[in-house]
């Protein structure tokens, strides 16, 4: 018996679902919310705070409130979200304020006429989102754009999402009409436009988000493994060495150490002999990185490697 | 609250109550436990009502609420509510009807396996096999990165086997003791 089959037989019944008297509740709460306690819900440790990360967190109210539960944005969609596996939710609260100092709109993106696209380029990557979208709706374009800091393989690219209509789990349905400027990504090797085409056919309504670098120190919201192809540690043999080895292997990188996440718990520090399983670039210059007691089977390592190109 | 948030209330209580109720009632021993779970989740959705996500997110978003409602339940930390008597009621009556009930031949160890394992290992595995949630899915409920999901779940995965196949060699042994003995 395998492991889901044994779980799915400890299955204890679901319960009698939509009831009267369940319905009967639903009024009661919105009569009478106050007789319930709701407090303990909606508090959150900070653990669990600093990690309501799946994607872009983003809490565009930066109460309390809106911080509590794991978010993702509205409008955002699911594909995006299983794209962006790490993020802080913190940082995104900034773009809910309005930059005061932000210039001209005609000076935050270059929208420039391409035959049969509209080719966009960012020049002030720190703009109001407000900003661009004026610009764009200017352009007869009905999307919005928001510059996220990224990890390295992700700076210059853009995720889409449709505003509506997008069913969760499925791929953006217009992925010919948006595209990144250049399509092999941003390498540290070149540098390029943080931009994107949008056809000029394309008449539907879209989030875009446009990943730009991470200041040092920025909470990145969309990376991934930091040893893809064009992230940092890419082909470095760091998996399965302690912890010692690898903050030294990262600080010839230029490369420091954020936090540890130790079996999904994060922790600031973990002893220097727990080993190095895997990591990402949780902000700029800096990565998080999951430890274990114990190293993981040589096999797996070498599978890993194999598959990043590296073996 | 306006004529609007009633409406998105409803639905959002119509669209999933049945998913939320089953995940709290999975996850509760007693009546009491179940509708005090129930009536403090949706309260908080109702009060919450704009931070809720659209389609299936919120579905996802009051799973996240409900397991912490949980967390502080077990810990003693949330009051018994007025609320629901007649839900209540219902729950204490209820039976499980046989074809939603579990299969009595639950193999020798198994319960005893899966209630040796930690927590936090117990929760990612029920909600892949009980809710049928995704790695992706399960993130947003437990509030962690993708990536540290599918990691917890592996090693949960791992966990468990290594305990079931204890508890096959344990159940071997006891048998062939049993037959030496007779």
């Amino acid at each position: 018996m395998n492991v889901e089959d044994a779980i799915s037989r400890l299955a204890p019944a679901p319960g009698p679902g939509l009831t009267p008297g369940a319905r009967a509740m639903m009024e009661e709460i919105m009569q009478n919310a106050s007789a319930a306690s709701i407090e303990s819900a909606a508090s959150i440790t900070s653990a669990e705070s600093a990690r309501s990360a799946a994607g872009i967190a983003s809490t565009e109210r930066a109460g309390r409130a809106g911080r509590a539960v794991p978010v993702v944005p509205r409008r955002r969609r699911w594909r995006l979200v299983v794209g962006i596996p790490v993020a802080a939710a913190v940082a995104a609260a900034a773009w809910a304020v309005p930059n005061l100092l932000t210039t001209a709109p005609a000076a935050a993106l270059d929208i420039k006429d391409d035959g049969g696209f509209w080719v966009i380029e960012v020049n002030d990557l720190y703009a109001n989102p407000k900003v661009y979208e004026t610009q764009l709706r200017n352009a007869g374009l009905n999307v919005r754009l928001r510059l996220v800091p990224a990890a390295p393989s992700r700076v210059g690219g853009v995720a889409p999402t449709a505003a509506e209509g997008q069913q969760p789990g499925t791929r953006y349905p217009y992925e010919d009409k948006v595209q990144t400027l250049d399509p092999d990504g941003c390498t540290e090797q070149r540098t390029c436009h943080i931009g994107l085409k949008i056809a000029k056919d394309f008449t539907g309504d879209a989030d875009l988000l446009l990943g730009r670098a991470a200041k040092p120190g920025e909470p990145i919201q969309w990376g991934g493994p930091f040893d893809t192809r064009g992230e940092p540690m890419h082909c470095v043999p760091y998996r399965n060495k302690h912890v010692s080895e690898v903050r030294a292997e990262m600080g010839r990188r230029g490369l420091t150490i954020d936090a540890f996440d130790v079996d999904g718990k994060i922790e600031r520090s973990v002893p220097d002999s727990m080993y190095v399983t895997g990591g990402y670039m949780s902000k700029g210059g800096m990565a998080t990185l999951f430890v274990d007691d114990e190293p993981e089977p040589e096999e797996k390592v070498a599978l890993a490697a194999k598959k990043l190109g590296c073996a | 609250m306006g004529a609007a948030e009633r409406r998105r209330f409803e639905e959002l209580y119509t669209e999933h109550y049945g998913a939320v109720s089953a995940y709290v009632h999975r996850r509760t021993d007693h009546p009491d436990d179940t509708a005090d779970v129930l009536a403090e989740t949706f309260t908080t959705a109702w009060r919450r009502l704009g931070d809720v996500p659209p389609g299936d997110q919120a579905r996802l978003w009051l799973y996240g609420v409900a397991r912490r409602v949980l967390a502080n339940h077990r810990r003693g930390e949330s009051r018994r509510t007025a609320l629901a008597q007649r839900l209540r009621d219902e729950l204490a009556a209820w039976q499980a009807p046989p074809a939603q009930a579990p299969p009595d031949e639950v193999p020798h160890g198994v319960r005893e396996a899966f209630a040796r394992l930690a927590d936090a290992d117990r929760e990612v595995l029920t909600l892949v096999v009980w809710e049928e949630l995704g790695t992706a899915e399960i993130a947003t409920v437990l509030g962690c990165s993708r990536m540290a999901a599918r990691q917890r779940l592996h090693r949960a995965r791992k966990r468990f086997a290594a305990e079931l196949k204890a508890a096959r060699r344990h159940g071997a042994a006891a048998t062939t003791l049993a037959k030496e003995n007779a």
